[in-house]
């Protein structure tokens, strides 16, 4: 299990075509992947739903956690992670 | 549907933004004492009964993308040119817009071509394919305009978890008119107000 928290600092938050390349990008991988809000305290939702991570209603400056079950879980979350550090690394 | 939004925000001691003259149906709020979240425009505020249509034909997912289109700007959102930008957004990057089965979410880039932050919500009579995957076909299609990054999430977020409620879903589908969506969504909204346990 592997967790870990990022800053959202790319300019629109993670609605529509970031959040359809943060779940592409999540279902890369094996491992169970969940994210939740800090921010704004929501529960945990999968990340490999668009329409879940949609529901978290995230925008610029928001915190969100990263949480990966399985067999890749450490890969996945620090791909997840960097993808967003890196505002998105040109995919949007 | 105004009166209807008033209600619900009345009761909080809010200022309503010089904007809302000219569109009284998105009162942008702002409250010295409610978090950032409370601030955003509500989902029921984002979409206009003139931008829902029912069970509209579309031979394909061009014409399905334009009849979104067109609900925006007969709703006041956009200029038509914000619909040849949600055309254009699939025919470069794909059918990513299909968000999950039978749902897709057509919008572009914020740009001069939008004018207030917005929704629209149109059902087809016949779904059509986007070429996803996974979630094709698609019955329907929320058009989304948002001239800067913050404006529509939270109202995009609270459309996410009525999508996600298999019932309410259910009963959006259902629905007949586009009041008895907006009665869907605004039902939602009051139990949310409720029930929040974030504020």
């Amino acid at each position: 299990m592997k967790q870990l928290r990022v800053k959202v600092t790319n300019a629109v938050g993670l609605h529509a075509r970031p959040a359809a390349v943060f779940v592409g990008e999540a279902g890369r991988f094996a491992s169970q992947i969940r994210v939740r809000n800090a921010t704004r305290n929501t529960p945990w939702v999968d990340a490999k739903s668009i329409l879940s991570v949609l529901t978290l209603g995230v925008e610029p400056q928001h915190e969100i956690e990263i949480m990966a079950d399985g067999p890749d879980d450490t890969r996945a979350a620090e791909a997840l992670q960097q993808l967003i550090a890196s505002d998105f690394a040109g995919k949007i | 549907m105004g009166g209807r939004c008033e209600s619900g925000m009345v009761e909080r001691d809010l200022h309503v933004d010089a904007r809302a003259d000219d569109a009284p149906w998105i009162r942008e709020v702002t409250s010295t004492s409610a978090s950032t979240e409370q601030a955003r425009p509500r989902l029921s505020a984002l979409l206009p009964i003139a931008a829902i249509r029912l069970r509209i034909p579309a031979m394909d997912w061009r014409a399905a993308v334009r009849a979104s289109g067109e609900a925006l700007v007969a709703a006041g959102i956009t200029t038509p040119a914000y619909t040849d930008q949600m055309i254009a957004t699939v025919e470069q990057l794909g059918p990513y817009i299909v968000i999950a089965p039978g749902i897709a979410l057509a919008h572009a880039r914020p740009s001069e071509a939008v004018l207030r932050p917005g929704l629209s919500w149109v059902t087809l009579a016949q779904p059509v394919r986007f070429g996803h995957k996974d979630n094709d076909p698609v019955t329907l299609i929320v058009g989304l305009a948002a001239p800067d990054s913050s404006s529509h999430v939270q109202g995009l977020a609270t459309l996410a978890e009525l999508l996600e409620d298999p019932t309410r879903r259910a009963a959006l589908m259902a629905a007949n008119t586009p009041r008895d969506v907006l009665g869907v969504i605004t039902e939602y909204e009051r139990r949310d107000v409720r029930n929040d346990g974030r504020g």
